[in-house]
């Protein structure tokens, strides 16, 4: 068949037909549309008379009710005229929710991420936020006092019973570790032009990777080489740092690096990442409101191939043209229906060429599934006819798309990637 | 029937609106009337549809500056205007109702056209039209029409992974039909 296609054109159009199809008859009919369409073009503009008629009437009105309002207030006395001035209030202060600080030894990553919740009845100011660095010697590391936890030219607005979560990574070569290190080292502040809308000092502290396997809250007193401090904008995924996550990685992992020639065998890809896991039977969907992340089967975009090996175990197929180019992972799944109807299925992930998660999808013909995801992922950001329903988040601009498709029976194809442009996928292409 | 070639773009600059869209008609009318039914599978309404490409593209004609080839703006109203009438309640309608008629007629006309029933080259194309839209549709313009997959991302306002997958899923249900329908492995 892959031959054929080779030749899908003149198979097409044979099967088509062999004598042309666009006959002067068309021609003839497109033509004289045309001259319709363009003869009935002044007499269609008379007809809509209603409009200027209504704009007309609007405008006499207003010019009516502004002549009595100016005289009105002539004639008023000055001192019976109240000026009032509009009042505006706004939230004067925020309520920390949550905050954690991670610190990931092996890889020298260290993720402040939490939560602020409006509680107030009001919206509130435009703010910033910053993490401030309260100790020399970190500050020292980090070659700064603060961090923006946004770009700078960010402001948000919470509206009332609104949350602002953050998530910032950097690269902290710390040496030795101990539980002291990162102690009130951390202060989230929201700020405005000229106050403070909420502070505090991150208590909670995690190490994970870390030779007691099974604990995150372990401290590591591995010597680590000095380096210096990088700062990452990119939001890691707070799955891999999730502890039941980290109870199934081994102890001391080789990376899959760029370097190596070929892709590890099977054999390899086991000790490395443990058994196969495949096929799998469900792929959960979910949405992390705080971290504003949509997790398929625990994963998201911008995720290591490490930390997506490391979670689903071995692939079944790895597709790489070279290595300049992105690369293509496949995990075989079956899924079926209400009636268990099986179908075989792939779950499949596409690297970008800096080894990161930047494209998921997978088929399921489950269902309920498909029923509970819904519940979970809340308001849709645009559904078509075509039975496509768009989950989308600004912040992180990651779209999430289940679709269902129509062949004999209904199944979803789900697709997660990210976009600066969701208004695309509402309009038409012309 | 020979495919336009992809860098081909029409200069129609310095016409007037009726030469440039007779023009357009003898150029791409064949190819695009073709495309539609490939879409639709019936022919009054590829060619009710074509016409409406067309009359569409004589109301933009001032507004197309040439910065884009020709042929993929015809092609994007073409395509536009056949899934328009594809989610269109009155396709659905016939679709339910009229499923097995449509069939019926159409495997006639290609009977008509002096095809070999059941030779691989009718099985394939079976199974192509069997396809769903979206499918069918990456593997028209792809291997149909010759587009690149960045032509495609273009043409249908998708990001390019989008149009690997459905194009490698596309392939795999194309593979799995035309099998079903007979066709050898």
């Amino acid at each position: 068949m892959e031959k054929q296609l080779k030749h899908l054109d003149q198979i097409i159009d044979k099967q088509i037909s062999e004598a042309p199809v666009f006959t002067s008859k068309d021609k003839q009919n497109i033509l004289a549309a045309i001259k319709n369409s363009s003869i009935n073009q002044p007499l269609r503009q008379k007809r809509k008379t209603f409009v200027p008629r209504l704009l007309t009437a609007a405008l006499f009105a207003g010019i009516i009710f502004a002549s009595y309002t100016m005289i009105d207030s002539y004639l008023t006395p000055d001192t019976a005229t109240e000026i009032k001035k509009p009042e505006v209030k706004y939230a004067q202060e925020l309520t920390q929710a949550s905050s954690k600080l991670t610190y990931e030894v092996d890889t020298q990553k260290l993720t402040i991420e939490g939560t602020v919740n409006n509680t107030t009845a009001y919206t509130s100011e435009p703010f910033k936020a910053r993490v401030k660095i309260l100790k020399e010697d970190v500050a020292a590391l980090l070659e700064s006092k603060s961090l923006a936890l946004d770009d700078n030219s960010t402001n948000h607005i919470l509206r009332p019973d609104e949350s602002y979560s953050f998530n910032k990574v950097v690269t902290l070569d710390m040496g030795i570790v101990d539980e002291n290190t990162f102690k009130d080292a951390f202060e989230v502040e929201l700020y405005t032009e000229d106050k403070t809308l909420t502070s505090f000092v991150i208590k909670k502290i995690e190490f994970i990777n870390t030779p007691n396997e099974g604990s995150t809250e372990t401290i590591v007193e591995e010597p680590i080489p000095n380096g210096k401090p990088i700062e990452e904008q990119t939001k890691d995924p707070v799955t891999a740092k999730d502890p039941k996550q980290d109870t199934d990685q081994k102890q001391e992992q080789p990376k899959v690096t760029d370097d190596k020639p070929k892709e590890p065998t099977l054999e390899e890809l086991e000790q490395k990442y443990g058994k196969k896991k495949t096929p799998f039977r469900n792929v959960p969907v979910e949405s992390r409101i705080q971290a504003n992340q949509f997790y398929l089967n625990g994963i998201t975009l911008g995720m290591t191939k490490e930390g997506t090996l490391n979670i689903l175990g071995p692939y079944d197929k790895y597709q790489s043209e070279d290595e300049s180019t992105e690369s293509w992972a496949v995990w075989n799944m079956v899924t079926a229906d209400k009636n268990l109807i099986e179908n075989a299925s792939e779950y499949s992930i596409t690297y970008s060429v800096n080894q990161k998660v930047n494209y998921i999808s997978f088929f399921t013909l489950h269902n309920s599934f498909v029923e509970e995801w819904e519940k979970t992922l809340g308001e849709p950001y645009h559904s078509t006819e075509y039975g496509e329903t768009y989950y989308y988040f600004e912040d992180t601009k990651q779209m999430l798309c289940l679709d269902a498709v129509y062949e004999g029976f209904k199944h979803y194809e789900v697709t997660l990637w990210t976009t600066d442009n969701p208004e695309e996928y509402k309009a038409d292409v012309e | 029937m020979e495919n336009q070639g992809l860098q081909e773009n029409v200069n129609i600059t310095g016409m007037s609106k009726d030469d440039a869209i007779i023009f357009l008609m003898n150029t791409y009318g064949e190819e695009i009337k073709r495309l539609v039914y490939t879409f639709v599978k019936n022919w009054q309404h590829a060619e009710d549809i074509t016409q409406d490409v067309f009359v569409t593209l004589y109301t933009k004609l001032d507004t197309f500056r040439g910065q884009s080839a020709i042929r993929s703006w015809i092609y994007s109203i073409a395509i536009n205007r056949s899934k328009d009438f594809l989610k269109s309640w009155s396709y659905r309608k016939l679709a339910f109702t009229d499923k097995f008629s449509n069939d019926q007629k159409d495997s006639a006309h290609s009977a008509e056209d002096g095809v070999i029933a059941n030779s691989e080259d009718q099985l394939l194309y079976e199974a192509v039209l069997s396809l769903s839209i979206k499918y069918r549709e990456v593997i028209l313009l792809h291997y149909y029409k010759d587009f690149s997959i960045r032509e495609i991302c273009d043409l249908l306002t998708l990001n390019e992974s989008t149009v690997k997958t459905r194009l490698s899923r596309a392939r795999k249900i194309l593979q799995e039909r035309y099998i079903e329908l007979g066709g050898e492995r």
